[in-house]
């Protein structure tokens, strides 16, 4: 997923920005509302985590404004506001979860994979089979008859992306987006690269090239 | 002891004092009137008996005549009857309407009182003839009653009106206090807004001055202690959440099992307790300075819902919570809605922390809008269970919390008036802890 991070305290952010990369994740972490809203403008991210108390406002701007728009990221609240009247107006106001500081880092990646399986559209489902391969989103695995494969946080994040839809056709532009985030510079052919690091893994025949325009997984012989 | 208002009391006392005065004054009318009325008669019947006492001396000169009556046109019951009599006790002359006898057989001069007539026996001029005349009692009386009752029956009339005066005069003079007393009575449930102006006399006035400086050092009390607690909540959980972060961080890059990532671990253990430490004390203090003052109408499901869903999130809690609502959707309270939630919070986690392992903390809605929530853990012994609300008292199971939960739940329940029940064990079982909320006034629907 791409994932943005508003957050202003310089230590956190790094450590969140960091735990949640591990997990595959592409992750944009910014201090401000403004930095925000500009990253927004351009990137569509799929979940963000919101802290509150802002340096130029409060958070809860930015989630009425983002739930005011017909956009469906998902939305956790990361704040030390721990009332529960700050709680309840949060949730209200349209954020999928909130998590009051000091939290876990573990428990955070958990809440943001709890949140993300709920905004999965009903036609994704669970399990995705193409051919011998079995695609689990829920506990993030590829499996072939039964073996479970080893990916890299990458090679999964490419999985999951093109097992959202078994057959679209994904673009190199939007497999960067779901890799990379903004500060990170991306190689010319780094997408190829991770696809035949995957190809080897999972199976030539899994993820078909359609050439000039991107790849996606084979779904002539899947479900 | 029951309570009156204070117009009741000034009417009361009032009213009183006026009937009371009203009461000693009639009968002191009364006893005057009736003496004047007595003495004014008998002036009346002394002159008449006087009168006519000369008029037999020069008329009358044969002792031992014959008995006559003096007939008279139109004598009625209130009309003076008369006797002549003579040395002998004979009624020589008298009015039709006297009896045949003599009124009084003792010559004494003076009034005296006979069935049915007050008698006045004149002194005589010569001791040949006595004149006596009577005045009918029946008409005495009547006209004694008559004076009595002009006198006295305005008066006894005029009561009902002077109550109702006194009370319309007495509300409408208490009517700006009574405003005053409105405008009090509004304040405390959330409201610390002055009182405006509302043209009141001088005495309540600095009253009212004094009420507004309260309120207002009150409401800014208030407003430091919330800005504190929001400020203190903010500057401690960052950097806490920061150094847990960086902290777990650093743990990842250690070796497993190594002596050096033990210590990480044992550091970011420790800025955990130390965040609920922060959280529990940041609470406790919110707690004794009174954060329960709001009496806000909000739905407790809600409360509870969030709650259960935050805290049944939380791996570091283990067995889960289980909520049975047992078909109720709401319950209407009035209170301080986050108070409300530190109450709560403190009560599951308390539960979560001391409840068993194997078994889900229960959290069961009951049918007057209670909400009991009860854990698996062994009996606690008496000692121990007297004292679970005092800050720094814990309980049996060895699992260490900050020993302030109870106490932080017990005293916002106290200033919110909320019933805390603690029980343990559970009905029915050797073993377990519950406590069961209930709100006053709650509405379930």
């Amino acid at each position: 997923m791409r994932i943005l991070i508003v957050e202003d305290e310089y230590d956190l952010g790094v450590a969140v920005q960091e735990r949640v990369g591990l997990d595959g994740h592409a992750v944009d972490w910014f201090t401000t509302l403004e930095d925000a809203r500009a990253a927004m403008a351009t990137v569509d991210y799929d979940f963000m985590l919101l802290d509150l108390g802002l340096p130029d406002g409060s958070g809860r701007d930015l989630l009425r404004e983002v739930r005011r728009t017909s956009s469906d990221i998902a939305i956790l609240i990361t704040t030390a506001e721990d009332q529960i009247s700050d709680r309840i107006a949060g949730l209200s106001e349209g954020a999928d979860d909130y998590i009051v500081k000091p939290y876990d880092l573990n428990e955070l990646v958990a809440r943001i994979a709890a949140v993300a399986r709920r905004y999965a559209s009903p036609r994704r489902h669970a399990h995705c089979r193409v051919g011998e391969i079995t695609i689990d989103r829920e506990n993030r695995s590829v499996s072939r008859d039964g073996e479970r494969l080893d990916l890299t946080a990458r090679e999964w994040s490419i999985m999951e992306l093109l097992s959202r839809s078994p057959g679209r056709i994904y673009s190199r532009q939007q497999i960067d987006t779901a890799l990379y985030a903004l500060d990170r510079d991306v190689d010319s052919n780094t997408v190829e690269v991770f696809i035949s690091r995957l190809r080897r893994k999972v199976g030539n025949t899994v993820i078909r090239t359609i050439r000039g325009r991107g790849y996606c997984l084979d779904a002539r012989d899947g479900a | 002891m029951k309570s009156w208002s204070l117009s009741t009391r000034i009417i009361s006392s009032v009213l009183m004092v006026v009937i009371l005065g009203l009461l000693i004054l009639s009968v002191a009318v009364g006893g005057f009137t009736r003496y004047e009325v007595t003495e004014r008669l008998d002036n009346s019947l002394q002159e008449v008996s006087e009168r006519l006492q000369t008029a037999v001396e020069t008329r009358l000169h044969d002792p031992g005549a014959a008995s006559s009556i003096a007939w008279l046109p139109e004598v009625g019951p209130r009309t003076l009857a008369y006797q002549i009599v003579d040395v002998t006790g004979h009624v020589v002359l008298r009015s039709q309407n006297a009896p045949q006898d003599a009124f009084e057989r003792a010559w004494r001069t003076g009034f005296a009182n006979v069935p049915h007539f007050r008698v006045y026996v004149a002194s005589p001029v010569a001791e040949k003839y006595r004149v006596l005349v009577g005045e009918p009692t029946f008409h005495r009386r009547e006209a004694v009653r008559r004076a009595m009752l002009i006198s006295v029956v305005p008066m006894l009339l005029f009561m009902p009106v002077i109550w109702w005066l006194v009370r319309l005069i007495v509300r409408r003079a208490l009517r700006p206090l009574d405003l005053l007393h409105d405008e009090m009575r509004a304040r405390g449930s959330g409201n610390l807004q002055p009182i405006p102006p509302l043209d009141l006399p001088d005495e309540l006035v600095s009253i009212q001055r004094s009420i507004n400086t309260l309120l207002a050092r009150l409401e800014a009390a208030l407003s430091t202690e919330r800005a504190f607690a929001a400020s203190a909540a903010h500057e401690l959980r960052n950097p806490l959440g920061a150094l847990l972060a960086q902290v777990q961080m650093l743990g990842r890059l250690m070796p497993a099992g190594s002596d050096t990532g033990r210590r990480v671990e044992l550091i970011a253990d420790r800025t955990r307790r130390l965040g609920r430490t922060v959280e529990k004390l940041l609470q406790f203090s919110r707690a004794s300075s009174g954060v329960a003052f709001r009496r806000d109408r909000f739905d407790l499901m809600t409360v509870v819902h969030v709650l259960v869903d935050d805290l049944g999130h939380n791996p570091c809690d283990g067995q889960g919570i289980v909520i049975a609502p047992d078909g109720i959707h709401h319950i209407f309270v009035h209170g301080d809605m986050d108070a409300t939630g530190i109450m709560l919070r403190n009560l599951l986690e308390n539960a979560l922390l001391h409840g068993g392992h194997h078994m889900p903390v229960r959290v069961a809605v009951l049918p007057d809008g209670g909400i009991d929530i009860t854990n698996d853990c062994p009996a606690l012994p008496p000692g121990i269970f007297q004292r679970l609300t005092s800050p720094f008292v814990r309980g049996g199971t060895g699992n260490h919390g900050s020993g302030l939960g109870l106490a932080i739940a017990s005293n916002i329940a106290t200033q919110m008036d909320v019933t805390l029940r603690l029980r343990s064990p559970l009905t029915g079982s050797a073993r377990g802890f519950g406590v069961c909320v209930t709100f006053p006034n709650s509405k379930v629907t």
